[in-house]
């Protein structure tokens, strides 16, 4: 095989990419979610100290049982959901920017978010009308007719968004998913008429959005759904990468951009919808955190994004929980004001940073 | 074997419902190693689809397309970007990518499902950055570049790709004229001292007759009429091609001419550059040298420098620049 060095007249230095010189920020953030962890499981209306925890977590003799219900029933849970939307909702919003080639996409944005909220108004109100009570009681087949719901509705509107991205532009594609999102809004509105009041009130509960709603006997689908979304996320960071060039750089490179498409959508379905459909609707996390992740380790490269927006997307979505659940003396914070509050700054600056946004006019 | 690419009685065009619109029909060609082709054509000619039919991006209508003896159409995409690469005319914006990794990307047909880049294929990058002269971009933005060395990066990461034939579709559309002779200039380069086979289309048409090997002019109709540049400007066929346009070639300039008429008439005389300037500087204000005009101008170098003597029926004025000789004859009227 020729060499190719012994031909260069000059020699080219390789230049440490700024990826790799901030590789050390994954252990911090690590240790970050460690903290915030425990922070998550000892901060609230009760608080609980770190031996407590560990007792309760490892089931010691000494560990008092009422704190350890709190724990092991209420705060592990939420904490690990919060973690998993996090991670799922972040690298949901990365894949949809990359494939949409739009800064500000992601699950809320492009009315993923709505799809997945009219796909469980539907569930919940077909459970009303036919009778059964599977989400107060949260069955296993409630459980799973709710993802299902939310799965169907998140993939529908995400070939809606697919179908009509190719022939409009980045902010017209952004208005279109916000009207989307109204338009469910809408339909969610009139179908909940026709579901029964206890259902309703469980629903517009659901519909604020928050990690508290997931217990134990949901993570056996939330967990392998996030798993597989997150894996197969992963596996596609070298064409998500060559699409960082275009379309037609990245199809004259030799890659499948159908197989691309589907594998990283769907993998976008399978992080979003479960997440939608256990939380409820959670917004911003999905568009600001891949901003966060780029922002920080100083790349586009997925192959340090993709796990770097799942550590800061873990640590970002505990953060603005445990805020909400600090022991406030009124509860009136929602996950969704929290979100809001570090969200929308986030998207103006976008906006006034890009160029090609800035400059939109009619 | 040098060829490279071999076009068999290829038909372009579109398949639509009411039937095929054939833009260039019956075309039968080889593309060797070696050699810098030039793609030519008025806007709206078709050298877009040619390229796309070419690249095995675009099915022709009709014919075959075989790129070392395989139908381009049975090439796996891996397989095809191993040995073809594509430079287009688009900006590309490519997020926070550093040029280098831009480059590297030149390597997605060559590297395993995570991309990872191995010894050589690092050898391989700093070989196309080196070949392309952009030593100093490496650690850039590709988004912070300006548009030429965007296009430079964007040459590199095809050279990376290890082609044996490279394809660019106006890939100077954007760039300034030094920009443009730097590219040409690289290409030409490619060609000779990689011994890889180039076909480029532009609309250079000047930087096309003086760099290429091998011109395709595509005019209007389809006819594509393929030769040596100056083959193609004694047969005629270069300045029909664009006679349509509204711009005629003069065949003794070999440059294209404005049809613009003459305003004045001048006697020259005078020798060295200073007579090859002003005569260029006359034919650019519309002014005809004849043998015998009521204006003379003599170009002289004396000891004050150049200086232009005009002589109009005996009256003789002077000045020491072509502006203000050219300003002269002109307010003679």
């Amino acid at each position: 095989m020729e060499t190719y060095s012994n031909k260069i007249e000059t020699p080219v230095v390789r230049p440490k990419l700024p990826s790799q010189k901030r590789v050390y920020l994954f252990p911090i953030l690590i240790i970050g979610i460690l903290v915030l962890t425990l922070l998550e499981l000892g901060i609230g209306t009760v608080s609980i100290s770190i031996n407590e925890i560990l007792a309760a977590i490892f089931n010691l003799d000494n560990a008092d049982p009422t704190h350890s219900t709190i724990i092991k029933e209420l705060r592990l849970p939420r904490t690990i959901a919060a973690g998993i939307g996090g991670a799922a909702l972040g690298t949901a919003g990365l894949q949809l920017q990359t494939m949409f080639r739009n800064p500000l996409a992601g699950p809320w944005a492009l009315g993923l978010t709505a799809g997945a909220q009219l796909g469980v108004a539907m569930v919940v109100t077909a459970a009303a009308v036919v009778g059964s009570s599977f989400l107060e009681n949260f069955e296993v087949l409630g459980n799973l007719s709710i993802v299902a719901g939310a799965m169907l509705g998140c993939f529908l509107v995400l070939v809606l968004i697919a179908g009509i991205a190719r022939y409009v532009s980045t902010i017209t594609l952004l208005i279109f998913g916000l009207m989307l999102g109204y338009l469910a809004q809408g339909l969610i509105s009139a179908i909940l008429h026709f579901t029964n009041e206890s259902q309703g009130k469980i629903f517009s509960g659901w519909n604020d959005g928050s990690f508290a709603g997931v217990y134990w006997e949901h993570f056996p689908i939330l967990i392998p759904m996030a798993i597989i979304g997150l894996i197969s996320g992963w596996l596609m960071a070298k064409p998500l990468n060559a699409f960082l060039l275009g379309e037609n750089y990245a199809r004259a490179l030799g890659m499948s951009i159908k197989r691309t498409r589907i594998i990283t959508l769907g993998s976008a379905v399978l992080l979003a919808a479960p997440v939608t459909a256990y939380c409820g609707p959670v917004l911003f996390l999905g568009l600001i955190i891949p901003h966060l992740a780029r922002g920080i380790f100083g790349t586009s490269d997925h192959r340090i994004l993709i796990p770097a927006v799942m550590v800061l997307g873990c640590l970002v979505a505990m953060a603005a929980d445990l805020f909400v659940h600090l022991p406030w003396e009124r509860h009136f914070l929602h996950l969704n004001a929290v979100n809001a509050l570090i969200g929308a700054p986030v998207v103006m600056w976008v906006l006034l940073r890009n160029r090609k946004m800035r400059t939109f006019e009619l | 074997m040098d060829e490279v690419l071999k076009l068999e009685r290829l038909s372009i065009g579109y398949s639509l419902k009411s039937g095929n619109k054939m833009v260039a029909g019956n075309i039968s060609e080889t593309l060797k190693k070696g050699e810098l082709v030039c793609l030519l054509g008025p806007n709206g000619a078709g050298k877009s689809t040619l390229i796309r039919t070419i690249s095995g991006s675009q099915k022709p209508l009709d014919g075959q397309v075989f790129l070392d003896g395989k139908d381009i159409f049975q090439i796996s995409s891996r397989k095809l970007a191993q040995k073809l690469s594509l430079v287009l005319t688009e900006r590309v914006h490519g997020g926070m990518l550093s040029s280098y990794e831009v480059v590297g990307l030149g390597r997605y047909p060559y590297t395993r499902w995570s991309g990872k880049l191995e010894a050589r294929d690092h050898e391989v990058i700093q070989w196309a950055i080196a070949k392309v002269g952009a030593e100093e971009l490496t650690e850039r933005m590709l988004s912070e570049l300006s548009d030429g060395e965007r296009q430079k990066i964007m040459v590199a990461k095809a050279l990376a790709q290890e082609p044996e034939i490279m394809i660019l579709d106006e890939i100077t559309a954007f760039l300034d004229l030094p920009r443009r002779i730097e590219i040409m200039q690289l290409m030409r380069q490619l060609a000779k001292r990689e011994n890889k086979c180039i076909l480029m289309s532009t609309h250079d048409m000047e930087l096309a007759l003086k760099y290429s090997d091998k011109l395709w002019l595509m005019p209007k109709n389809g006819e594509l009429s393929i030769g040596a540049p100056e083959d193609l400007v004694l047969k005629g066929t270069f300045a029909k091609t664009f006679e349509s346009e509204g711009i005629h070639f003069d065949m003794q300039k070999g440059a294209f001419q404005s049809q613009e008429p003459y305003y004045h008439k001048v006697a020259l005389s005078g020798s060295g550059h200073e007579l090859l300037w002003t005569k260029k500087a006359l034919e650019r204000a519309r002014i005809e040298i004849v043998q015998d005009a009521e204006i003379a101008v003599s170009v002289l170098n004396g000891d004050n420098g150049m200086f232009w003597e005009i002589n109009v029926k005996g009256k003789k004025k002077g000045t020491h620049s072509i502006y203000e000789m050219l300003q002269m004859i002109n307010e003679d009227d």
